[in-house]
């Protein structure tokens, strides 16, 4: 008998699972839809770039949204929902609203190109802030944590750019038509390259299937300075992502604070 | 209903107050997905742009896609938040918290200030549109605001969901002993019981306290108060 009222103790009357799934649903459509808004005007389309200048320039803004927002969603979420990959996750949503909403709107009715360049460059940077949490935890500094993610962040979306756009179009199979002969030819992209441009810089992992990490690369490297000043970049937003992550907390502290204890009739 | 105190807050019931406070729940879901919808003419506008120069916000295109959106946006902050206000917080004391008043203000930040200085901007200084220019980097901090918030509103009202379930889970444990007490009537079958000694001073302590709050009456009064 003590056994059955034990039972009826456990079961939720107000926090019940219908009440969390609908708080955390709400954060995530929020943190969604504030990430969704700074891509849009504080990075740009990004998803239409057309040639080698918005390669270059194109991490500027990336490490802005990336060292400011995924810090905070994996703090959030952590500490709220005791989620452990909150920004890759909030990616994940924005990355199928963000399909949907152009394919349907740039692509389907207006036949624009469309690259998913977007997607990629922001996925490294969220998986870092995310291990970086995992590795840290809610119980050491907020700050540090805040510092050290944001750094990784700035400094993953070069690499990021490497491993999930250059590797995945220089490997994709073209088929090229030759003039000569009039025979189609079936060639890896870097391929193609090579061949009407003798001395591209294919990078080495490509070309040779393998190398040494940054064999033939130079600590000058524009790869290199870029990569390292990305990370600079993300230390110095780190500031604004400390104080948007306070503000949020202060917030809540002031309110919970005046909770009253509850009517017990 | 509730009664007020001498602080002017009314003292719900922790069922009153939960069933509110899961409307609040509610609202901000409807106002979150509200938000995520906006997501439509934010890019359909821009597609259109692309090949469309810039033209005023006034123009029937601009009002059919956003139009019904800001009315939403406007509605929700405003009858939601009265709500949130007057019906359903009477746990926080002293003056109005500060993430509960800055969300209508936001919103009607985004719909109105943003907009028309955006308006002013486009008459008067550039022409073009060109979303990424930091001239229009009020949008992305009002919705960093909005989320700065809205989170803790949401994250608030649900630890207070918390607390009142702590409370609601105390007294369906004293309720839960009743079947017992009728038992205790009859010491005759009670002796049988394994545990009926330690249950039965529980129960009386049970009563007790049910008895000390004055709650103490008919079965449906309990149950409603218990939100079941």
């Amino acid at each position: 008998m003590a056994a059955t009222a034990e039972k009826a103790v456990v079961k939720p009357i107000f926090t019940t699972k219908v009440i969390t799934f609908i708080a955390f649903t709400a954060t995530l459509i929020f943190s969604q839809n504030m990430f969704a808004v700074s891509s849009q005007i504080g990075v740009g389309d990004w998803e239409f770039w057309i040639d080698w200048k918005d390669y270059v320039w194109a991490p500027f803004v990336f490490t802005w949204i990336v060292a400011v927002h995924f810090p905070v969603y994996s703090y959030l979420f952590n500490r709220f929902f005791n989620i452990h990959f909150g920004a890759t996750l909030v990616l994940m949503f924005w990355f199928l609203q963000r399909t949907l909403m152009i394919n349907l709107f740039y692509v389907g009715m207006n036949n624009y190109p469309f690259n998913y360049v977007q997607a990629p460059s922001y996925l490294l940077p969220a998986i870092a802030t995310d291990l970086t949490l995992i590795v840290f935890g809610l119980k050491k500094h907020m700050g540090l944590y805040v510092l050290v993610s944001c750094f990784v962040a700035g400094l993953a979306v070069v690499p990021g750019h490497a491993l999930f756009l250059n590797v995945p179009f220089l490997a994709t199979q073209a088929t090229y038509l030759d003039p000569l002969t009039a025979q189609t030819h079936l060639m890896p992209v870097w391929e193609v390259i090579r061949m009407v441009i003798p001395k591209a810089p294919i990078p080495a992992y490509i070309s040779e299937g393998w190398s040494w990490p940054l064999a033939y690369r130079s600590f000058y490297d524009p790869y290199i300075i870029m990569t390292a000043a990305m990370g600079v970049m993300g230390i110095v937003w780190s500031g604004f992502t400390y104080i948007f992550l306070k503000s949020i907390f202060y917030g809540l502290g002031k309110t919970i604070k005046r909770f009253a204890t509850p009517a017990a009739g | 209903m509730a009664t007020v105190t001498k602080s002017g807050n009314p003292v719900f019931s922790i069922a009153q107050e939960g069933r509110a406070l899961r409307n609040v729940m509610w609202m901000w879901w409807i106002t979150a997905v509200t938000y995520n919808a906006v997501a439509i003419p934010v890019i359909w506008d821009p597609a259109q742009h692309s090949f469309l120069i810039r033209d005023s916000t006034w123009t029937p295109p601009h009002l059919m896609i956003f139009g019904p959106f800001f009315a939403l946006m406007v509605f929700e902050a405003v009858v939601f938040g009265f709500y949130a206000l007057k019906k359903a917080q009477p746990y926080i004391r002293g003056e109005i918290p500060i993430t509960l008043w800055v969300f209508p203000i936001t919103v009607f930040g985004f719909t109105l200030a943003s907009m028309i200085t955006n308006e002013i901007g486009h008459i008067f200084l550039v022409r073009e549109e060109f979303f990424s220019m930091p001239t229009h980097w009020n949008f992305v901090l009002t919705f960093m605001f909005i989320y700065a918030v809205g989170v803790p509103e949401v994250v608030r009202t649900i630890l207070r969901l918390g607390q009142l379930e702590a409370k609601g889970q105390e007294l369906v444990k004293m309720s839960a002993a009743a079947p017992m007490a009728a038992r205790a009537r009859y010491p005759a079958t009670a002796a049988t019981g394994a545990d009926g000694g330690s249950r039965e001073s529980e129960i009386r302590a049970g009563y007790a306290a049910t008895a000390a709050t004055g709650a103490d009456g008919d079965s449906q009064e309990s149950e409603n108060r218990l939100g079941t």
